[in-house]
């Protein structure tokens, strides 16, 4: 236990907030995400005349430096640090769309939804559901749409939950585990892509020199999850998906198989029929699934 | 002088990070501990928990945080210190840092360590929150002195003041990084010996050493990519003279060396300890 003899003076009661430090912390902040004006080039700009009045004015000089000069260190510290973040979470995206205007749409988006979390880990929760705002403009196409949906799986299956996985010993365990819903792993996560995103994104990871890429087009169902060695992705094939979308939401796993093959024809019928057995076994072997 | 029962000196280490997991997780190299930067593992799951507790099987921990905010006027963040406390538990830290800074204010998130004007009125504020958080983790709380680039208008006293003031008028303690009192003395224009001299070292229960850069405008950044300054060393064997031997950590958090390059980085403490320790080899 701490030793606290020596306090100078004990008190318990939540302590109040002086108001000075309150509007200078405000001004403060304000000015330190100030946006970086974008130049013609690759080249950011601090836009000091749109710092806060009251924080500049508290700024002290020194040397050659002026106060504002000094409060611009913290500006572009925020900025870089934000950025770089979201260029290491999203490198396809960035790459697709190209650095500069990455930037931007990372500066649009942070604008608009500034950090609420303590980790940078969560910086980015938003930032699918930004670019299918109306509020990403010109940014907001299918693909980039898309692919940050893919990249953060990546960013999510890292370090989500891992639930005790499901496991049966009898016939009548498999039995009840197959007449109820199916848990899937909070790590793992699944997307549909009309391009082929996830090579897009091997080459990128695997080239830091390839500065811009245009996917293939080609439609692509994923899974995302976290594996024994780290993030994996895995594909699903085309009579794969509708069993996952139905299985994800929630159907057991007897109805699901009912609900899909009743969509199939006759071919893919007999292959989703002689498969299913081992398409289980294999996403079960790969731990997708949760013991309810 | 006297030295706070529970600070045990746990030798020199290293800042635990990612790119030498490797090596550290393959080899299992000879370190007297690791620093962990806590939020890291404030995690569900994954890598970064199971990679902990088999590092918690061979070496001692100790939690370091950069997202407490204990100088923000925002309310003390209890689910974020609830989770901070279920790590001390994995970790059995004997202690916990973390900046006399903050970080956010109105919810928004700075991932900044950001100065306050040196007041009496900010001491006596932060102090009362560090004693709450340090009576809530029921751990040893030591707070770290900042790298800053701006100074207020508002300030009422130097530096050294207002660390001293906080710490002792909340009672709890000091994670001394001596190349932030050596940035900070370049940018704000003191010398670091008088930072030193005028800090109740006995508070001092583990101590940073890391590199900073110079900008083009001449301000020093710390930024923990390059090697630790001859000068900050000097600092360092100032401090751990004083102290009577210190916990020491190394933090290099960018442009990475390899696991050994940094460990000898680390192990150049030694040269300048109190008492003269064996060299750990990797």
């Amino acid at each position: 236990m701490p030793d606290n003899t020596d306090t100078k003076k004990t008190k318990s009661k939540p302590p109040e907030a002086p108001e000075s430090l309150r509007r200078l912390q405000k001004a403060f902040g304000h000015s330190i995400a100030t946006p970086f004006a974008f130049g013609a080039l690759d080249g950011v700009e601090c836009q000091v005349n749109r710092y806060d009045s009251l924080a500049v004015s508290q700024m002290v000089g020194r040397g050659s430096l002026s106060g504002v000069e000094r409060l611009a260190v913290y500006n572009q510290q925020y900025w870089f640090r934000l950025l770089t973040v979201m260029q290491e979470e999203y490198p396809l995206l960035e790459r697709i769309v190209g650095v500069r205007e990455f930037n931007k749409l990372v500066t649009d988006y942070l604008g608009a939804h500034p950090s609420k979390s303590p980790s940078l880990r969560h910086l980015s929760d938003g930032f699918v559901d930004f670019l299918a705002s109306d509020a990403a403009g010109v940014y907001g196409t299918k693909m980039n749409i898309q692919t940050a949906r893919l990249e953060y799986l990546y960013i999510h299956a890292f370090d989500a939950e891992e639930l005790a996985p499901l496991t049966f010993a009898t016939i009548e365990q498999a039995e009840e585990v197959m007449s109820n819903p199916l848990r899937f792993q909070p790590h793992l996560g699944f997307c549909q892509c009309d391009w082929a995103l996830v090579e897009a994104r091997r080459t990128v990871r695997k080239n830091s020199e390839i500065k811009s890429i245009i996917p293939e087009e080609n439609t692509e169902h994923w899974a995302v999850f976290r594996g024994k060695n780290g993030v994996s992705s895995h594909q699903l094939s085309q009579l794969q998906w509708p069993l996952i979308q139905a299985l994800s939401g929630g159907q057991p796993f007897a109805e699901a198989c009912e609900t899909v093959a009743a969509t199939m024809e006759r071919d893919d019928l007999e292959e989703f029929s002689s498969e299913i057995q081992s398409w289980f076994a294999t996403w079960a072997a790969m731990g997708w699934f949760a013991a309810s | 002088m006297a030295h706070p029962h529970f600070a045990k000196n746990l030798g020199v280490g290293m800042g635990l990070r990612v790119p030498h997991l490797p090596t550290i997780l393959g080899q299992w190299p000879s370190v007297d501990f690791f620093e962990i930067i806590s939020e890291n593992f404030m995690v569900d799951g994954g890598p970064p928990l199971r990679n902990l507790e088999h590092i918690l099987e061979h070496y001692p921990v100790v939690q370091h945080g950069v997202s407490l905010s204990i100088a923000s006027t925002d309310p003390l963040d209890f689910e974020y210190l609830g989770r901070l406390k279920k790590l001390s538990k994995l970790t059995k830290t004997p202690w916990f840092s973390d900046h006399l800074c903050w970080s956010r204010t109105d919810s928004h998130q700075y991932h900044d360590l950001l100065p306050v004007p040196y007041t009496m009125e900010n001491a006596a504020f932060i102090a009362d929150k560090a004693r709450i958080v340090q009576d809530f983790m029921e751990l040893p709380f030591a707070l770290e002195n900042l790298s800053s680039y701006v100074e207020f208008v508002d300030s009422q006293m130097p530096e050294w003041e207002f660390y001293a003031e906080v710490v002792e008028r909340a009672g709890v303690y000091m994670m001394l990084d001596v190349n932030n009192v050596f940035v900070s003395a370049h940018n704000h224009g003191y010398e670091p010996m008088t930072y030193l001299q005028n800090l109740p070292l006995e508070r001092v229960i583990q101590v940073h050493v890391a590199g900073h850069v110079e900008l083009e405008n001449g301000m020093f950044l710390d930024t923990h990519d390059h090697h630790v300054k001859d000068a900050v060393w000097e600092l360092y064997g100032h401090v751990d003279q004083q102290v009577g031997g210190v916990s020491t950590i190394l933090e290099w958090d960018d442009n990475f060396l390899s696991f050994e390059e940094t460990l000898a980085e680390a192990n150049l403490a030694r040269q300048y300890r109190h008492q003269k320790d064996q060299i750990q080899t990797a």
